[in-house]
């Protein structure tokens, strides 16, 4: 498990966003076991208060639950799950679209082009001069 | 308990140039006899057969001889050298084992403690060497001019006694004896004062070596000018009692001077 | 908590520190930081009672420091160098009485040291480790380190990062200093910049990371940054 970490956000955000997107992509199954804390800061090679933080912080957007004495566990709420969701694809769509709007692109162009690239997968180079 | 581990410590850490030196020193000393028995037997001959033999020979003669006195010479300075050594080894280098002693939870003065005794564990053994160095060599020497027929004159006491050096090593009495070794402590700890005294003061002016001189300079010569200057208008027991206090106060000096720096002023 | 109140040293002529004070949460990850030659190594020091301040106090939950509970871990190494590891440890043994030689035998195992090695023989990393290793094994409340990651191999640092974050540490205050902060940019709480002998900056690291978006070295940057 590595992490690439962004030095100028704050590492416990990081590693929340790092488990929603396991959690999204089904890495990680609802009710699954969390790995523990102290493994975690030891294998990322971060405080471990700041893990500490980071699973406070998803206790409190509901994404596993603690109880007492015992590992955490991904939440069961499919609700949950996929507000997660939802959620992790508006903010890279936010992205792209702060990012595209930038190069004054048309919308009609922009969809055609999208429509055409997610079709193509990754054969993309040749299209970016049409 | 604590203490004593750290003396073993400390001795240990000295074993090796101190073995040297007492192998050294006695070397040096019965190599000198031997050169000192031949010639003065040479010499008797000679003047034997010039004439009337008129010659005495006492042990104080070779006692006296310089290669003698040399090796006692280097003994003492030695000594004096390793008072300084037993704490600046510690300084030496990046790997400051001085820092390792000073972090140590135990108290400060207990690494005071076990390099004072190392000290005079190391001088006492000295005496002892050369006591018995001196002995054999006595025998050695009276018995070759024995069985050469060289008359002799004085005892092994008298020669001892008219010797400087050996008077203070070995003196006639416990009690002068135990003065002895006081002063010689108390030699001792004005180096270690000077030392902590210097290394409290290194990091701050490069003239440490000179300051820390001046003072432990002024704290010795002070009291001794003080006491010359009243000594004439005294009784001898005055004299006397002021001196043992003129004493005493050196020896809680030194203490206190040691206490305080290590505990407050050292600095690595 | 250690805490470090108007300290001010001097050099010969020069005021190496001027008045600082701050403080070091236990079980949390303080990192002195600063250029060379800033004072960092004399600040710690000064709180061990090796160099001692010209002003101020510094006090270690409430009290005055006892050797027993704060263990320092110098950029050198104290020992001898023709010492083996096994005679440094024989020596901790007998005049450190908090020294575990469990926890000890632990990090030697995890550090692949070799006790019948001579300090003489070791890289500068795996000093680094011995030093370390002989540090956290007098199981203190706190440690403090000075400059643990400077001029060692890569791998020497990970293992080292890797301890930081590993139960060992848990619960210990470590007040570290370092002109390298990207060794160890995740696993500090707190930063304390110095700069000329003054502190200049003090900060929780997430929060400056969180509300202004600035990494650690952003705000050296801004600090010393010509």
């Amino acid at each position: 498990m590595i992490i690439q970490f962004n030095t100028r956000a704050p590492v416990y955000m990081q590693v929340v966003d790092y488990f929603k997107k396991k959690m999204a992509l089904g890495e990680l199954q609802a009710g699954e076991e969390m790995p523990s804390r102290r493994e975690l800061a030891t294998e990322l090679k971060i405080n471990p208060n700041t893990v500490q933080k980071a699973f406070k912080e998803m206790e409190e957007q509901q994404l596993i639950t603690t109880e007492r004495n015992r590992p955490s566990r991904v939440t069961t709420d499919e609700h949950v799950l996929k507000r997660i969701r939802t959620e992790l694809v508006d903010e890279a769509v936010a992205v792209f679209v702060e990012s595209i709007q930038e190069l004054d692109v048309t919308m009609d162009e922009l969809v055609d082009k999208i429509k055409r690239q997610y079709g193509e997968g990754n054969l993309d180079d040749r299209s970016t001069g049409s | 308990m604590n203490l004593l581990k750290l003396l073993g410590w400390e001795v240990e850490r000295l074993t090796k140039p101190y073995l040297i030196l007492i192998t050294l020193l006695v070397v040096t000393q019965f190599a000198w006899l031997g050169i000192f028995l031949w010639s003065e037997t040479n010499m008797y001959e000679e003047i034997r057969r010039a004439g009337t033999p008129d010659y005495t020979l006492t042990f104080g003669n070779y006692l006296g001889g310089t290669p003698f006195i040399l090796s006692i010479g280097v003994a003492v300075a030695s000594m004096v050298f390793f008072s300084f050594w037993i704490w600046y080894r510690d300084f030496q280098g990046r790997g400051t084992f001085m820092m390792r002693l000073l972090l140590m939870p135990q108290q400060r003065m207990f690494v005071f403690s076990a390099k004072l005794a190392t000290m005079i564990l190391m001088i006492l053994g000295l005496f002892s060497v050369q006591w018995i160095a001196l002995k054999l060599q006595y025998i050695a020497f009276s018995s070759w001019f024995d069985s050469q027929m060289i008359p002799m004159s004085g005892s092994f006491k008298q020669a001892i006694g008219y010797d400087g050096a050996l008077a203070i090593m070995f003196p006639a009495s416990l009690f002068n004896f135990f003065v002895h070794q006081a002063l010689i402590a108390l030699a001792v700890l004005f180096i270690f004062s000077f030392v902590l005294i210097e290394r409290s003061l290194w990091q701050r002016t490069v003239w440490a070596p000179l300051l820390a001189l001046l003072m432990i300079g002024g704290f010795i010569v002070v009291p001794m000018i003080g006491f010359f200057t009243i000594e004439n208008d005294l009784f001898m027991e005055e004299a006397l009692a002021v001196f043992t206090l003129i004493l005493v106060i050196w020896f809680i000096g030194v203490v206190w001077i040691g206490h305080r720096q290590l505990t407050k002023k050292l600095s690595v | 908590m250690i805490e470090v109140l108007g300290v001010k040293k001097r050099y010969r002529k020069k005021q190496v520190i001027e008045d600082v004070s701050f403080t070091a949460q236990k079980g949390e990850i303080t990192c002195l930081l600063g250029l060379n030659g800033t004072g960092k190594s004399t600040i710690l020091k000064g709180i061990m009672g090796l160099t001692p301040f010209d002003q101020g106090t510094v006090l270690v939950d409430g009290k005055s420091i006892d050797l027993n509970r704060v263990a320092f871990v110098p950029d050198h190494s104290t020992f001898p160098i023709h010492f083996t590891i096994e005679q440094c440890e024989a020596f901790m043994r007998d005049f450190y009485p908090t020294f575990d030689p469990k926890l000890f035998a632990r990090l030697v195992d995890e550090f692949k040291l070799f006790p019948e090695d001579k300090l003489s023989e070791l890289s500068k990393g795996t000093l680094a480790k011995v030093n370390l290793a002989l540090g956290i094994a007098q199981d203190p409340d706190y440690l403090l380190l000075d400059e643990p990651f400077s001029g060692i191999d890569v791998f020497s640092k990970e293992q080292i990062v890797e301890l930081f974050s590993s139960d060992i540490m848990e619960d210990r205050g470590v007040l570290i200093t370092t002109h390298e902060i990207e060794d160890i940019e995740y696993l500090v709480d707190k930063a304390v910049m110095l700069n000329r002998g003054r502190i200049v900056r003090e900060f929780d690291v997430e929060d400056v990371r969180f509300i202004h978006g600035k990494s650690i070295v952003d705000v050296m940057r801004e600090e010393y940054g010509a």
